[in-house]
């Protein structure tokens, strides 16, 4: 018996120990970036143009791309999840790779394909892409939407069909029981996308970088930003500048817990 | 009315095969069956919800093999009710007066009044239909389905979630309710007694196969297979051979020899196999101190009582027939039960009617 309970205590003990030490680690690793920051340091980050661009640039970029994604991940991942797709395994595995293959690979691969006679004639005939503003979108909007169809895929998934069939059966047609039940029932679900899907446009570096390069006051995203101010030595500012992602990164995940912590996810 | 022609449906874990069966103007059919038998499916594919691969289905003549389930204008209350969690009640209820066309203050009104021919009257202003309880629940499903005015209404076990007290009030309004508005309902269920209770008409599906249709007497009295009989609880079942066959009556043996006068039936030669039985509820015990009626003076058996269950208002005694080895069972009423003071061990005489016995022909390939 006092053995058992010995071996249940140091059980407890080693995994507990375990998770205090990668939270310390985590901690040390905000903590190590206080050094450099001092009231001039904050106050002239906030002054700062440079600063300010990057800030506005991955704000608007990643709002307009998780937009976007919603846009096209509500109706693709509805009909990935209700609809019989042929070889689902295969054309789920094939919406899975831009989000699993390395950002830079992605994005060499777009700045191919912009190079290419199609890629050259979208430029041509819509907007430039190749290192430019634009450019940056393209190389989030890529990544984004997949895991936003993948999100919203697992969100129908998760919403009983039983629900349509009964608007069905009362009279609603396909679309009508889309619209007044299960666009409803996945709001939770749908908000949720959205805040991820703004995060992770909003931490894009690899892609981003490739295709649309890393011009000041250009194409600088927050990212961007502090790549280049490392380069460039400037740590103060590379630091205000992750200070930033950090806040950001939190307060973004806070609300997401918050919102599905209500238990909105119907099942 | 509803007719269906043929119908079978195949998907992967599901067969339904070759279903025929018609139900009339508000005529109320309940599909007995165990689980598994395809009875989901078939209301599945009623509602539209799965397509056939074979057959027809009509409703008032109408052909809706192929309509979408909005446009066949039934009501089809799932087994888990899907009442839409984000919408209020009185939104529930009113949920399908757009796609009806039905104005929404009519709607309004006519929510009033089906939620006070159900007795919900008081859930109207409640918000959050997941806080009510199953039998609210229920009656909020079927409000919602009333208020489309369907002819047909399918219901798909909506009992087996409630609890007795629940049931019991649900299963005397429900005939009340489908009585008023003249629907036609198929209504499926596992339980016996809410098959009887309810059904002016029983189908028994089994394996996907209708086994028989027909009225509560039929499907009780004359099982049309093997397996419809072990459903109904006809736990009294002999194989044996016929002997000699006169007009209204066989004799037979079972396999041990023993012999048993049963009812005629048709289509048989002596030397023939059979299958017979007797529902535990139709074997009596004799009192010695009453006269034989006519209807018990055929097999005529001694018993030794060997074990007895209380089933609350009845009891079940299990027999054993005195030098046959044949455990028989038999169901009591409680107050014969205390009347003739019997226990374990007691020997009694039992008698089998013969009317009471539904004989079928063994299948000579299975």
């Amino acid at each position: 018996m006092g053995r058992k309970k010995i071996a249940a205590k140091a059980f407890t003990m080693a995994f507990s120990g375990l998770l205090t030490m990668v939270l310390m680690y985590i901690l040390l690793l905000l903590f190590s970036q206080v050094s450099y920051l001092n009231k001039e340091v904050i106050l002239s980050s906030l002054k700062d143009r440079e600063v300010h661009f990057a800030l506005a640039l991955s704000l608007e970029s990643a709002l307009v791309v998780a937009a976007l994604a919603l846009l096209i991940g509500i109706p693709a991942g509805y009909a990935l999840s209700r609809f019989t797709v042929p070889a689902k395994a295969v054309i789920d595995t094939i919406m899975d790779l831009p989000v699993v293959i390395s950002p830079v690979a992605l994005g060499a691969m777009l700045l191919i394909f912009f190079n290419t006679a199609p890629g050259l004639f979208f430029q041509e005939h819509f907007f430039p892409v190749v290192f430019n503003v634009t450019g940056i979108i393209v190389a989030q909007a890529t990544i984004v939407i997949f895991l936003a169809i993948r999100l919203m895929k697992s969100i129908f998934d998760a919403i009983d069909p039983a629900y349509e069939m009964a608007a069905r059966v009362l009279g609603e047609s396909r679309a009508g029981a889309f619209w007044r039940v299960t666009l409803p029932m996945a709001r939770p679900g749908i908000m949720a996308t959205f805040i991820l899907s703004w995060a992770r446009a909003l931490g894009e570096f690899g892609a981003t970088v490739t295709l649309a390069g890393a011009t000041k006051m250009k194409t600088e995203t927050l990212p961007i930003a502090i790549y280049l101010n490392l380069s460039a030595v400037k740590i103060e500012k590379a630091v205000a500048l992750v200070s930033i992602i950090v806040l950001m990164a939190f307060l973004i995940l806070l609300a997401l817990r918050l919102l599905t912590d209500k238990g909105a996810l119907y099942q | 009315m509803i007719q269906v022609e043929n119908l079978t449906v195949a998907g992967p874990g599901f067969y339904l095969g070759d279903i025929s069966f018609r139900v009339n103007k508000a005529e109320y059919l309940i599909i007995l069956g165990p689980s598994g038998a395809g009875k989901t499916v078939l209301l599945d594919t009623l509602a539209g919800l799965k397509k056939p691969q074979k057959g027809r289905i009509l409703f008032a003549g109408r052909d809706v093999t192929r309509a979408l389930p909005e446009e066949r204008k039934i009501g089809y209350i799932q087994q888990n009710l899907a009442l839409f969690p984000h919408l209020s009640i009185m939104e529930n209820i009113t949920f399908g007066a757009r796609p009806n066309r039905i104005p929404p203050a009519r709607a309004g009104e006519r929510a009033r009044e089906l939620a006070a021919l159900l007795g919900i009257e008081h859930l109207l202003s409640r918000a959050n239909p997941l806080t009510l309880s199953g039998g609210e629940k229920q009656r909020v499903a079927l409000a919602r389905t009333l208020l489309v005015e369907p002819d047909i209404i399918l219901m798909d076990e909506p009992f087996s979630a409630l609890d007795s007290f629940t049931r019991r009030q649900l299963i005397f309004l429900l005939p009340e309710i489908f009585a008023q508005f003249q629907v036609t309902v198929i209504h499926v269920t596992h339980d016996l007694q809410e098959a009887f209770l309810l059904g002016d008409k029983i189908a028994v599906l089994m394996d996907g196969r209708l086994q028989q249709i027909g009225s509560r007497d039929e499907i009780y009295r004359r099982p049309a297979t093997l397996a419809v009989a072990r459903l109904l609880l006809n736990r009294n079942t002999f194989s044996g051979r016929v002997v000699t066959l006169s007009t209204g009556e066989i004799v037979a043996q079972n396999d041990r020899g023993l012999e048993f006068r049963l009812p005629a039936i048709h289509h048989l030669q002596p030397g023939a196999k059979i299958h017979f039985g007797i529902n535990p509820r139709e074997v009596v015990i004799i009192r010695p101190d009453r006269p034989l009626t006519p209807r018990v003076r055929s097999n005529i058996f001694p018993a030794t009582v060997r074990r007895i269950f209380d089933q609350f208002g009845s009891y079940l005694l299990f027999l054993d027939l005195a030098g046959t080895g044949i455990e028989i069972e038999l169901e009591l009423p409680g107050y014969i039960y205390h009347d003739m003071a019997i226990s374990i061990g007691n020997h009694v005489t039992v008698s089998l009617k013969k009317d009471s016995f539904w004989v079928l022909p063994v299948d000579e390939e299975g």
